[in-house]
This record gives C-alpha cells, structure tokens and sequence, in this order.
C-alpha cells in the first residue's frame, strides 16, 4: 500500500498503487436542484452502449430518488456501513476510506459484490417523500424543507484513485494518460468481478455471456473530438456540464474554466461520498431544499457553502451565466466568459460554441397574426 | 486385545497407497502407456484399470484475492499411447455449477506444467517472470459452447430464443471462420495475474457429473508444435499442479483449492504391449 494525497479528504491516504495522475482529468457538474428524473440521460445512455445481450439490467448511468432509491439496492447505505463512522474536522476527513477500513490480509478495499435482486430494481424508492406524511394544505416557509427528497443522477466518476483499477489481480483496467478516464480493457478482462466488488459506487457491471465486466466508458469516442458526453449532451433539463479539471498539485484553478470555477474557485460543485476515498469527479450541486445533515453525509462538510452560493445566484451574473451555458453547446466547454448579461463557452481551441442570455429577453406579440390569420390564445 | 490392535495399525500405516499421508511429498502421476488411443471419454470404463493418485487441496492463501478450497481433494488419472495424452480429473462436488450470472460462478478444474524443462522450477503458483507455466483450464460453462448451448442461458433461461443479438454465441457458430467451441482453454502465465491465453488452444476435453462427482478428461497431443510448451516425452519426468474451482462458493480466479508444491509426473515408455491399458511395471522402451 502507498500514500497519495487526497485533495478531497484534505489528506493522505493509502492506496494500493503510487500515485499516476493524468495530464487532463475529465470531470462533470451536476446540478441536483434541477434534475427531474426524465432519465433521458439514462436512455441515451443505454441506447448508445448498453442495449446489448446480457447488458439488460446495466444502466451506465442512472437516476435515483434520495433517500430511499439505489441502484443497486441500497449500495450507499452497505458500503457507509461498511468504512464506519467519520467526521469532517475543517475540511480533514477523519475515518477510514474503502481502503484503509480493509484488512490488508483479506483484500484490498471493502466492498460487496451485488446480486441479481439488487440490481432488478433500477428506480426503485422513486418519489418517496422523507420526513413523514405529506399533509393537506402543507407550506413549507424554511429554506430547507421538512418533507423533502431529490434525484440523484450517476455515472462512473472515473475516480483520481479508482477502487476498480486497485481491485482487479490482473490490471485489466486502466485510467487513461490523455483524459482520466477509466477504462476495463474487454480483452483482459476474465470476469472474476474484483471490479464489481471493489467499486464503492457500484458502477462495474458484470455482462454475464461474455464473462466481462463493464462500465462507463465516458464516451471517450466522443471525448476525443471534443464532444459532450451522450449523458450530458442529451440532458433535457440543462443540469449537467463538463470539462476538465485542473490537479491542485500540478497548478491553479482557472477562473475561466467552468469546472475549476464551480469545483475549486466557488466550491459550489461538491463530489459525491468523498469518504469512499476515491476521489470521484462527478461533482454535485447540492439541492438547497434538503436539510443540511443529510447533504453532509452525502458530499461533507462544504454543503452550507455550496447551498448557500447557489441561494445567491439572482445577485451573481458569473455563477447564474456559467449555469446557463450547461446544455447549450455539444462540445466541451473549457473557457467561458460572461459579459453584458450574456455567457459565452469556448471549446479547446477557444472558438466559441454557445452564447446564452442570462435573462431571457421578454417578447411582446400582436394578439392577431396578419401573416397566418390566426388570433393567439393563451393556453391554459 | 491392545497387542493385535496396535500390530493391525502398523501394517495399515506400512501398506503403500497413493494418498499424500507420506511424508515423503505428493504420490507421482503415472502416465500409463495404451495401446490403440488414449480414452478421451471420462466415463470409459477403460479408465478403471489405470492406477490413481490423490491429491490435496488447500485454499489458495499466498495472494489476494484469496479464499476457496471448498474442494479438498482431486483424483487423478493420466494415460499415453505415444501421440496423444489424456489426464482425468475427478473429485466430489454435489452440484454441477454450469451457470453464469451476475452474482454466479461456475465449477472449473486445471491443471499446470513447467514450460520447456526449467533447471528450476517455476514457482508453483502460476509460475514466475523467468519460468512460464502452461495452464489447461476446463470450466463447466464452457461445456455450452461444445453442446450448442447459451452460456448465458443456464442461469437466465428466459433469455433462450427471444432475440438474435449479433453477439450472440449461437449465431456467431453459424458464422464461418467461429473458432469452434472448446470446452477447454489453453493459457501461459509468468505469475499472478498474467494468465494469457493461447491464441489457438491445442487442448480438448470432455466433462461428465453424477453422482456427485465431476469428472473431467483432457487431452492433447504429446508434442502440439506451441513454441512455449510443456515438454511431454515418453519415459520422461514432468511435473503438475492442479486447481478446482466450487461455482456455488463464488470461487473464481484466486478463490480456488490448489496444489501448494509440484505434483511429479512420470512416463511410461512407449511398449509393445497386447494390453490394451498395461499398467504393470512401468518403464519400457523410451
């Protein structure tokens, strides 16, 4: 076991191999207090790679209710049950990681390998209110509401120090120099499911007639044009943005890059069970309706800061521009600027692909169109 | 009464048998000379009149992912006319694991040899970066491929017949250049977690359970022109390890029983011979 420093832990932590970090790490925002639960995303998803043979029960990515969904069933609540308890002490996590809760004699990380049942109900708990009954006439007046839950969107967050690259005795998965992106390598691959064990997100899928497992390959074809992700670029409500992050040990945050800006500069994009140690880079931000104890077991101690930040938008053109420029281009946005209360993206090589306005302009029409001959009606 | 007692347990103890309760190590696999064709069925009832060795297993505990060994013991037969050589493998396993799913496994047995004639032997755990080891690997979801069965169908029988997916094993058997289903895999390895499979696998085998037991034949020919290859010569010494794997205990790849030490093999010569299996005293012409 080495030591590599976990940015997201404000520590060191072990790991079964030295620390490699990619030239680029691909990473995503997305925006809890948007999502739906269309599952466009999770359609797009599967219609793309997963519609195969043997890959029927495989979402790649999907959406789940908190707090009763999962898929698989209640993976959150075995893998936090199984590092125990921990606690975050001015940004320092103090508690053991999937790895260092492991018992180096046995295995590598802790972890459980899900069954078929687990795995059957993709959607289940959807829309299952916590914090009681939901009574006639009810007003919510606090910030955060007493009845409440959310959607939650996943996919694999080709992790900085991924559990399924550390569990598998035949390396046959690898995170990619060019982009961070993980990949299980279908012709080294056997099947032994060290994979579907160790990764504490339950995102390594075990495709039974070929006797491999798979994953979200971040749509890496698309990565390498400078395209959007098919999850991201489908996304019907906007949540979702993309683009890489900057690796606090090789230099600083860039203000005009959206994810640094979100993730590093704001801190308003938070990851996803940072206590894992992982280090996902999927980056949520947080729904400002959910009370603050269970957003802190779910992405730590910096919640209040994020719900906070995102409380302030109406007052914040930077932070409301950057938002609307998810979903609005299918290239990858590395550099945006707002300006004159429009946002502007710009792909890798700095042309821009997106210009957005932050408030939308009101449109005043006649209530008779001479052109068509037809009266406009409002609808209702 | 003591004194008859105590002269029975000592002439128990001095009758040779082939268990590994010696001290001297693992009893050696004597490859039987036959006449007229090795027996490639598990269940010939020529196999009976070969001798068997028995050997013990031992959960596999010197790398991780470690755990297994719910099979502790595999009987082993082993027969050579000269051209071709068949090893079987029995030992008990009351259910016949032949499914794969999410969260199943399948029964698999294999057996290991020293590539070439190393000075040293190579480590008995899928050999070492200076000494390859080749490994025969039989598992019993293979056994679809050879029957024209889905793999996929043991364990999601639903799933037979609804839809025709190009990757779809049986229609693959349709397509001409499909590589031919082989219920066996032939593979090198230089230690833990490098097992590679041979690109053309020159090892066939044919299973069999009831009763509880699997039984397991697998042959090739003594010399099958692979550059790395175990080295199979009438008369001559050779060495193997063994693995069984209990689908139903989740074992797979490390979580297996093995073989802790190499298992010594011997040759018969080639003989002229009326038997069709002579398992007198071994030797004869090389």
């Amino acid at each position: 076991m080495g030591k590599v420093f976990n940015w997201q832990l404000g520590r060191e932590m072990e790991y079964p191999y030295e620390d490699a970090r990619p030239k680029r790490q691909i990473a995503w925002v997305f925006d809890l207090n948007k999502c739906i639960a269309c599952q466009t995303c999770s359609v797009a998803c599967k219609m793309t790679w997963s519609s195969g043979r043997g890959q029927e029960y495989m979402f790649w990515n999907n959406v789940e209710t908190k707090p009763y969904g999962g898929y698989p069933k209640a993976w959150d609540l075995k893998v936090l049950g199984m590092i125990g308890p921990g606690s975050w002490n001015g940004g320092k996590y103090e508690g053991k990681t999937v790895f260092e809760a492991a018992d180096p004699t046995k295995e590598k990380m802790v972890g459980y390998r899900p069954g078929d049942e687990e795995w059957n109900h993709p959607n289940i708990g959807e829309d299952q209110i916590a914090g009681g009954e939901m009574p006639r006439g009810v007003h919510f007046k606090d910030q955060t509401h007493p009845l409440w839950f959310f959607y939650m969107p996943r996919i694999c967050n080709h992790c900085t120090h991924p559990a399924c690259v550390a569990a598998c005795p035949r390396k046959a998965i690898y995170k990619r120099q060019e982009d961070g992106i993980v990949l299980i390598d279908q012709s080294r691959c056997r099947g032994y499911r060290e994979c579907v064990k160790g990764c504490p997100y339950g995102k390594s899928l075990f495709r039974a007639n070929h006797e491999v497992s798979e994953k979200c390959i971040g749509c890496y074809p698309k990565v390498e044009k400078g395209m959007q992700t098919q999850c991201v670029e489908n996304c019907i409500g906007k949540i979702r943005g993309q683009g890489f992050l900057t690796d606090l040990t090789k230099g600083e945050p860039k203000p005009d890059n959206p994810i640094d800006y979100l993730v590093h500069i704001r801190k308003m994009a938070l990851p996803l069970y940072p206590q894992f140690g992982t280090g996902p880079n999927v980056y949520y931000i947080p729904p400002i309706n959910t009370p603050i104890d269970f957003l802190e077991q779910m992405f730590g101690a910096g919640v209040e800061h994020a719900t906070d930040a995102y409380r302030g938008i109406p007052n914040d053109p930077t932070l409301a521009g950057l938002l609307q420029l998810f979903g609005s281009s299918p290239e990858i946005m590395e550099s945006f600027k707002i300006k004159n209360d429009i946002a502007y993206g710009y792909n890798k090589k700095g042309k821009q692909v997106a210009e957005v306005p932050i408030t939308e302009p009101p449109q005043l029409r006649d209530g008779y169109d001479k052109k068509l001959d037809v009266y406009r009606l409002d609808v209702t | 009464m003591t004194r008859v007692c105590s002269l029975a347990f000592t002439i128990l103890l001095s009758l040779p048998h082939g268990a590994t309760a010696q001290s001297k190590g693992p009893a050696e696999v004597r490859v039987v000379f036959v006449r007229d064709g090795v027996f490639t069925s598990p269940t010939d009832p020529a196999w009976a009149a070969v001798p068997e060795t028995k050997h013990a297993l031992l959960a596999q505990m010197i790398t991780v992912p470690h755990g297994g060994g719910s099979v502790s013991e595999v009987a082993v037969r082993a027969t050579h006319d000269g051209e071709d050589l068949a090893i079987r493998l029995e030992w008990t396993d009351d259910s016949a694991d032949r499914g794969v799913g999410v969260n199943t496994f399948r029964d698999a047995a294999a057996i290991g040899f020293p590539v070439g004639r190393p000075t040293t032997a190579p480590s008995p755990f899928m050999g070492d970066e200076e000494h390859p080891v080749v490994i025969w690997q039989w598992a019993a979801d293979f056994d679809a491929d050879a029957e024209g069965r889905s793999r996929f169908g043991v364990r999601y029988p639903h799933s037979e017949g609804v839809w025709i997916f190009p990757q779809d094993l049986s229609v693959r058997r349709k397509v001409r250049g499909w590589r031919g289903a082989n219920p066996v895999i032939e593979y090198v390895a230089r230690g833990f977690g490098t097992l590679t499979p041979h690109i053309k696998t020159a090892v066939e085998g044919t299973s069999h359970h009831k009763d509880g037991k699997w039984s397991v034949v697998l042959r090739r020919k003594l010399s099958n022109g692979h550059r790395e290859s175990p080295v199979f010569v009438p008369g001559e010494a050779s060495s193997l390890i063994l693995a069984i794997w209990d689908g139903k205990n989740e074992e797979v790849n490390g979580r297996k029983a093995v073989t802790y030490q190499w298992i010594p093999v011997k040759f018969d010569g080639i003989k002229s011979t009326t038997a069709r299996a002579d398992v007198g005293a071994g030797g004869g012409e090389k």
